[in-house]
């Protein structure tokens, strides 16, 4: 049995394995990340801030809003 | 257990050529019989390993550990069902009377300038003493005291009274007048019993005092276990898919069923806030109380065993003049009269305001000697209280102008949603379940 090449194979299989569970990872839980993330933002913005930081919280606060009703009625 | 396999064939094939080369079966090589029988015993060999080879496997497989952590994921997915279920049916229907109550009190500041009378403060010359616009609210409801005095950021010139028989009466039987700071006429007397005041009951205690508000703050943890659970849910649920995919060409179950994840996973940090907030003001007097017995007792300790105030109390205009110029850039937002719970027997408590949007939430306490006028002391508040005081404004959503009252509205409202698809969810599941049950008792 020659193991160079099973090595090598395996190694492929397991690189491209954690490479899918990173993309898969990202695709599910990048967007929910991305709106906390925002939301956070835009809350504590409009309150520790005042003028500028306003006007970017409720621009962060309402990403998600927008976000919901665009997939809702696509 | 590949290599093992290997080895096992390479040894059987060994112990073929091995009998083949040397044993009785080499003199009739030649001879198509005995060749045959060769044959058919090695492959007979063969396969009687590799069924061997099989049954090997599949004892691997059920003692394999990748299947135990499908079975025990599988377990593990329905207990977090069970939490997400079980919270969420207890809570939501309280939930939802919060959500409703909620949504006009978000427009409280709003509703409240519509219903009541609201005149402009003229200005004149000189503001005048405090005392005396003390002495003219309280002349206002004879044999009774001021007890309270509020300055509104958002009412400039004017001064809100607190009037009542006693410092320590219940809140119910004070009476409160606006007056102008600068000529002291009295500008509205705002009621405690009107719509918003009623629905602002509704909301934080249902009438119910402290064990209603304490309840209520249980419902806002099964609330923040609720959204826990139902993230942890999320992961599995939607893995296969895209985001904010909501399938409206199947069934009716699927799309409320996408919609609710769809909802809940956006809404979650504002959800998280404005419940984690509320719990905390719940628990406000639980808060009031720890500061009463720690910093405040701390400050007031050399008074501790001195007899109540008698007569006089040293000047009103005084004490916020004192205050004022203890903490430099802060203005007074609350002074309390000496007997009431926020302050001691002996002390006027002065609570000033900062010039910056996160100093103007944290109020700062200055203690000033209701006898001779002096400041006793003035500290930073305890952790817990600064908390309790940034929780008040992102629980309401009144911090950040007319925008952000607009946009907390229509959170609430897509809240309001994600608990109504969660309460459909579960009836319609009950009701498949139930089919289910029926149509296998049938056959």
């Amino acid at each position: 049995m020659d193991c160079p090449a099973t090595c090598r194979k395996t190694a492929a299989i397991y690189r491209k394995r954690i490479l899918t569970m990173k993309n898969t990872f990202l695709k599910l839980w990048g967007m929910p990340m991305l709106l906390a993330a925002l939301s956070l933002f835009g809350l504590i913005a409009a309150l520790l801030g005042d003028g500028l930081w306003d006007y970017l919280g409720w621009l962060a606060l309402s990403v998600p809003l927008f976000l919901v009703i665009r997939h809702y009625y696509k | 257990m590949y290599r093992a396999f290997f080895g096992i064939r390479k040894v059987l094939f060994l112990i073929a050529q091995m009998s083949m080369c040397t044993g009785r079966l080499g003199k009739y090589r030649r001879q198509s019989l005995q060749y045959n029988l060769e044959i058919v015993l090695f492959s007979t060999l063969k396969c009687v390993v590799f069924i061997n080879y099989l049954f090997l496997l599949f004892r691997l497989i059920k003692n394999n550990t990748f299947a135990k952590k499908l079975l025990m994921k599988l377990k593990a997915a329905k207990r977090w069902f069970n939490w997400h279920k079980w919270t969420s049916l207890i809570c939501t229907i309280f939930l939802l009377y919060l959500c409703i109550t909620g949504l006009p009190l978000i427009f409280h500041e709003e509703i409240k300038h519509l219903l009541e009378e609201n005149k402009k403060a003229v200005i004149t010359e000189q503001k005048l003493s405090l005392d005396k616009l003390a002495e003219i609210a309280a002349s206002r409801y004879p044999g009774e005291q001021v007890r309270y005095a509020f300055w509104d950021e958002n009412e400039k010139n004017k001064v809100l009274f607190d009037v009542v028989d006693k410092p320590d009466a219940p809140y119910e039987k004070s009476k409160y007048l606006v007056l102008n700071e600068y000529t002291g006429e009295v500008l509205g007397a705002p009621k405690t019993d009107g719509l918003m005041n009623i629905i602002l009951k509704l909301h934080t205690d249902m009438f119910l005092g402290i064990p209603g508000k304490l309840f209520l703050g249980l419902m806002g943890i099964l609330f923040m276990i609720s959204i826990v659970s139902g993230i942890v849910l999320y992961g599995p649920i939607m893995k296969k898919y895209d985001f904010g995919m909501v399938r409206k060409n199947r069934s009716k179950r699927l799309q409320w069923l996408d919609t609710h994840n769809l909802l809940g996973i956006a809404l979650t940090a504002w959800m998280v806030v404005v419940g984690f907030t509320g719990i905390i003001n719940t628990l406000s007097d639980v808060i009031l109380g720890l500061w009463q017995q720690g910093q405040l007792a701390e400050m007031t300790a050399p008074y501790k065993n001195q007899d109540p105030l008698r007569g006089n109390y040293s000047s009103l205009e005084q004490a916020k003049l004192a205050a004022e110029n203890k903490v430099k850039d802060m203005k007074a937002a609350v002074i309390a009269h000496p007997g009431t719970p926020f302050t001691s027997k002996h002390h006027y408590a002065v609570f000033m305001r900062g010039n910056t949007e996160l100093t103007s939430k944290l109020l700062k306490p200055v203690l000033i000697d209701a006898k001779t006028g002096l400041v006793t002391d003035s500290r930073e508040m305890p952790w817990y209280v600064n908390t309790l005081f940034l929780s008040e404004p992102l629980h309401f959503g009144n911090y950040g102008g007319p925008v952000l009252k607009i946009v907390w509205a229509v959170f609430d409202i897509f809240t309001i949603l994600v608990l109504v698809t969660g309460l459909y969810l579960w009836i319609a599941r009950r009701r498949a379940e139930k089919q289910q049950l029926f149509i296998a008792k049938e056959s």
